[in-house]
């Protein structure tokens, strides 16, 4: 489509060092320059160009201005209002949007603004109109209202585009003032008109949303005419909500076999990014619902077979879902799905293997595997991660070709690849060893052996060397593995040659028939160089080495290999509540008895991770990121950090299962929204399921004349982005329950005020219990705001940890890192360091609480879990000066990003 | 940021060869810090130099939970960034608009010298195609006249081979059909016009 110059060689061929205008622009110098020009008496309207391009550029790499520069330029700008360059005139127009100007001064630009807008110039017109929504307020809302309707209706398409595009903008924020002019923005969407209608439906929706039935009518009438919409992106907007709708409304058989045959119609004749949406639609549809997909999978099979790499991306998407759900019609499409494993885009060749290797028949695995090593060296690490992880899926559907699996592990184990790459595989082998038959962790077992003969990474040497402990015992011939120990003994560094000391301490423990023979190995460990390796050999000769019949020492040793798990807090506790038992008595043993705070499993995140385990089988969009993070997440006990869940009610199980969940993902502490004292006492807890909030109240009824039956709960307040889904009445649970669902995408955790009402039946009862009668009753709450908080818990490290905690986490690779710096009001340094400890939430650690008052800043260290699951970590530092107030500075860790911008949204 | 959406665009970039941001557009992205963008940005560049790339048809990964649509020119790429969940075809011609855009306005010559020659048209052109992350328009035609470029309406045109010596002569016009340096002057002298110079 286009053509090299000379010119665009030559610099290709001139080095990094590229310079223009545009590099290095000193944003002094043209502030300077800026003030200089914008007030010569004749406006240039070339000179203000080029600047005006300078800030806009500098404002977009997101340069700083401070209030003064901004409030000079800005002034400066809006003298030029005063040519009419229309150039020059939009070049101000993306200034004005892009400088976000103080509040107190940008109406002085509404007034040029609205100017513009009652002109005849139809850019003016319809520019001016986005630049005024994205700056106005209270004072001048109602003139916007007036030129936004007056705009909805104007003869240019381009002016009436602009004010519905403005009108999405501003539904979020003015919703009344834009739920006036649904019969202007309705008319638009039927007009026929293609470059309204697709800004035309974002809107109705949005505006009708928290409404099925107006939602179900507005996509009945555009479905009705095929022609009604000529618009594509209109026609694939449509086709999204048509789906949504069809997923999560009821509807009748009818409604649905309509919406269903008008997909159908949609596959053909259409735009690829239409008839692709359709047939996308009717296979995601297929796994809720019993539809016919035949045309639809032959439609996403021939875009398998496009020329466009974007298309066949896409519908291998399509294929891999699908074949979760239905393995045998995706295995219909090997013969076009194989080529594609050689695909020059890694995107898609990964996507292609992912997908055959989740429908391959036992008799393809080997070719497979053959032809995915072939290719593998040379590609991305995060890819081959994908690929090893689905490797891992595939044992775990065809376990009979588990040897070829773990042959093609141990290929890969060998090849080059950096240390998570190596990681991962190992992982693998060693979930496969567990999970499989003896043959397949004897297998696994030999292979781990072997790499770490030449294995360059020592934490994954030493991972393995305990994983060989754990597990050799359970072989046919444990003693093969403790000569690739020994051997390790001997060639290397110290910290392999101890961490080799313990296993073979490990094993010689297990297995008694090993045991003399490890005792001598580890004798001979006695005389090494290094310190730790000589004293691990002593202690573990010295617990080895007894005669058989010694009961007491064999009970030694069992104490320190199985190592019991004690829950100190228990400990703590259960020994304040007895000490005065436990003086009296000395000798009394039965009181104390350590198996009482054993923890059962290992502690509960074991189990977390299984679960987690268990969805990742499932999730198969997830990327390889994400997998590092949620192990890596799990992994992070290593600082100590309790994820029990704080107390509250459970979710019961009925409930659990009426909705569809196994269990709530995270559970908020219970807390008081009505006083003990009052007439009702109500408390509440929260629980979350992807997306889903359920709120379980529970009602103690302080007033002994009545009795209260059937309990329900009521949004007072309906939210726009929540809808109730379910109503759990006290009939029904011991908790009268409230099930909403948000409906918001972006925001993965729920934050939010509601103002709920009980409804409930009170029957009045006499002094003796017989019932006189009933009647109907509200009762109307407090509200009750969902807040950041609910999600922290607090983490207390011990003191001096902080530092390290904060260094280890960072060196984990899914380490999340933000830095923000907020203005906040407090008048002394003192309230603001207690304000700050009360936003987060958190422990607090390092005693950091305690403030200087005579230092100008304080430091803060904060510990937390996010979500029961996620540790996080702040560093604030708080300034403050008598003069401008109070900032904060404030740092946050965290191996979860999300978890980050909740947590700093609390602060606002 | 609306529920169900199609065509949620979350960036608008043009990277240098080092991969830092020449353009650098977000849209509601009020959570995200700069050090963050530029470490995303330097994520992008990274993943995007490990596909084969040609400047002829969009390449595209995806990256945290989104899907990056890209063209490698010269010593600049230009991405377009949306949902993972989003309708890739439509992602993807946003990409081919901006491409369609760029390439008439700088003459068919898409490199870093002709984005900061033309900055003005390079701004523009962004701000008439996304509007706080919702697509305005996919026709590049509509963008161009909205902002006084306009798109040449013969195609057949831009096909023909330029002759080097070509450029020293005057432009003709010759059988209906534009020779190409006559295209390149005229833009030239329109865009000249646009910006006043």
């Amino acid at each position: 489509m286009f053509s090299k110059s000379k010119k665009a060689d030559v610099d290709k061929e001139e080095t990094t060092d590229y310079k223009d205008e545009y590099t290095r622009i000193s944003k002094s110098t043209l502030v300077q320059e800026a003030r200089t020009i914008f007030n010569e008496a004749k406006i240039k309207p070339k000179k203000c160009i080029e600047v005006l391009n300078k800030i806009i550029y500098l404002l977009n790499q997101g340069e700083k201005f401070t209030d003064n520069e901004k409030t000079n330029l800005f002034f400066g700008v809006t003298k030029l209002f005063l040519h009419d360059d229309s150039t020059l005139r939009r070049l101000i127009y993306v200034f004005i949007k892009e400088l976000r100007a103080n509040e107190d001064e940008v109406f002085i630009a509404t007034s040029c603004l609205s100017k513009d807008m009652m002109g005849e110039n139809d850019m003016y017109k319809a520019n001016a109109l986005r630049v005024l929504t994205k700056i106005v307020d209270k004072s001048s809302l109602l003139s916007i209202e007036k030129q936004i309707k007056t705009s909805m209706v104007d003869r240019s398409t381009h002016v009436k585009s602009s004010s519905l595009v403005c009108s999405i903008h501003l539904l979020s924020k003015y919703p009344e003032m834009i739920k006036k002019m649904v019969g202007d923005i309705q008319n638009n969407l039927l007009s026929g008109n293609k470059e309204l209608q697709y800004h035309a439906l974002l809107l109705l929706h949005e505006i009708r949303k928290v409404d099925p039935m107006a939602i179900l009518k507005i996509l009945s009438q555009l479905t009705s005419s095929q022609s009604a919409l000529p618009s594509k992106l209109a026609k694939v907007q449509l086709i999204r909500y048509i789906k949504e709708i069809l997923l999560h409304a009821n509807l009748d058989a009818r409604t649905k076999g309509g919406f269903i045959e008008y997909l159908n119609e949609c596959l053909s004749r259409n735009p690829e990014m239409v008839s692709f949406e359709a047939a996308k639609s009717l296979v995601e549809l297929s796994e809720k619902m019993n539809i016919d997909i035949d045309q639809a999978f032959k439609s996403i099979l021939d875009s398998l077979c496009s020329g466009e790499n974007v298309l066949k991306y896409a519908a291998l998407k399509v294929m891999n879902r699908l074949a979760n759900t239905n393995p045998k019609e995706v295995s219909l499409a090997s013969t076009e799905l194989e080529p594609l494993i050689n695909d020059q885009n890694t995107s898609i060749a990964s996507m292609a293997i992912s997908t055959l290797l989740k429908v391959c028949t036992e008799v393809y695995v080997q070719k497979l595997l053959a032809q995915i090593s072939h290719y593998l060296p040379e590609l991305g690490d995060d890819f081959k991660i994908e690929v090893i992880h689905s490797v891992y899926l595939l044992f775990l559907r065809v376990p009979k070709k588990s040897t070829e699996q773990i042959n093609f592990l141990l290929k890969c184990l060998t090849g080059e690849g950096t240390e998570t790459y190596k990681e991962s595989i190992v992982e693998t082998l060693m979930k496969i060893g567990i999970e499989g038959t003896t043959a397949d962790k004897e297998q696994v077992l030999l292979t781990l052996c072997e790499f770490i003969e030449d294995c360059e990474f020592r934490h994954l040497q030493t991972h393995i060397f305990d994983f060989i402990a754990k597990e050799c015992p359970n072989t046919s011939n444990p003693s093969v593995y403790i000569r690739f120990i020994y051997n390790r003994v001997v060639l290397e560094k110290s910290i392999i040659r101890a961490a080799a000391v313990s296993a073979l301490g490990t094993i010689g423990h297990k297995i008694e028939s090993l045991r003399s023979q490890i005792v001598i190995l580890l004798k001979n460990c006695l005389k090494d160089e290094n310190d730790e390796v000589r004293e691990r050999a002593l202690f573990y000769t010295d617990l080895l080495d007894y005669p058989e019949e010694n009961e007491e020492c064999h009970e030694a040793s069992s104490f320190v290999f199985d190592s019991l798990t004690f829950d100190v807090d228990k400990m703590e506790q259960f020994l304040l509540e007895n000490k005065d038992s436990l003086i009296a008595d000395e000798d009394n043993e039965e009181i104390f008895n350590f198996s009482t705070f054993c923890t059962e499993e290992q502690d509960s995140v074991m189990t977390r991770n299984v679960q987690k385990e268990a969805e990742e089988k499932k999730d198969t969009y997830s990327t390889p990121e994400q997998h590092t993070k949620q192990e890596e997440a799990i992994e992070d006990d290593s600082y100590g950090i309790d994820f029990s869940s704080p107390p509250g009610f459970e979710l019961e199980q009925s409930i659990c299962t009426r909705l569809g969940i196994e269990a709530p993902e995270f559970s908020t502490t219970t807390k008081d929204i009505t006083s003990p004292s009052d007439e009702y006492y109500v408390q509440l807890t929260g629980h979350f399921h992807c997306k889903k909030l359920i709120l379980q109240f529970n009602v103690q009824n302080n007033i002994e004349e009545h009795k209260l039956k059937d309990i329900t709960v009521h949004l007072e307040n309906p939210k726009a982005g929540y809808t109730t889904v379910d109503q759990i009445s006290s009939e029904e649970s011991q908790y009268p329950t409230i099930v909403l669902i948000s409906e918001d995408p972006s925001r993965v955790f729920i934050t939010e005020t509601f103002k709920f009402k009980l409804k409930f039946t009170v029957i009045e009862v006499d002094e003796d219990g017989n019932e006189e009668g009933d009647y109907e009753d509200e009762y109307s709450l407090d509200k009750v705001s969902i807040a950041v908080s609910d999600y922290i818990g607090k983490q207390a490290l011990a003191n001096g940890q902080f530092m390290n905690a904060w260094e280890m986490i960072k060196q984990n690779e899914a380490c999340a890192e933000r830095l923000e710096t907020f203005q906040i009001s407090f008048k002394t340094l003192k309230e603001a360091v207690a304000g700050v400890i009360d936003f987060f939430g958190m422990s607090v650690c390092e005693g950091s609480d305690k403030v200087d008052e005579t230092s100008k800043s304080h430091n803060l260290f904060l510990a937390g879990t996010f979500f029961g699951m996620y540790p996080v970590l702040v560093r604030g530092q708080i300034g403050f000066n008598s003069q401008y107030g109070c900032v904060l500075r404030v740092g946050v860790r965290s191996m979860n990003d999300n978890a980050i911008q909740t947590v700093l949204e609390c602060i606002q | 940021m609306l529920l169900n959406q199609i065509g949620n665009i979350k960036a608008v970039l043009v990277l240098d060869k080092e991969g830092n941001a020449l353009i650098g557009k977000y849209y509601n992205a009020d959570g995200m810090s700069d050090s963050s963008k530029r470490a995303f940005e330097g994520r992008l560049h990274k993943a995007s130099k490990s596909n084969s790339n040609s400047s002829y048809e969009n390449s595209f990964f995806t990256l945290e939970h989104q899907i990056a649509f890209y063209r490698v020119y010269d010593d600049i790429s230009v991405f377009v960034v949306g949902q993972e969940d989003d309708n890739e075809l439509v992602i993807s011609e946003v990409l081919d608009t901006l491409h369609e855009c760029f390439d008439e306005a700088f003459t068919h010559i898409i490199d870093r010298e002709s984005l900061t020659n033309n900055m003005t048209a390079v701004i523009l052109i962004i701000d008439e195609l996304i509007d706080n992350g919702i697509i305005m328009t996919l026709e590049a035609a509509s963008i161009l006249e909205r902002i006084s470029i306009k798109l040449s309406d013969s195609k057949g045109s831009k096909k023909e081979k330029v002759d080097p010596k070509d450029e020293e002569k005057p432009a003709e016009a010759s059988g209906g059909y534009l020779s190409f340096t006559s295209v390149f002057s005229s833009a030239k002298n329109s865009l000249a016009k646009t910006l006043a110079l």
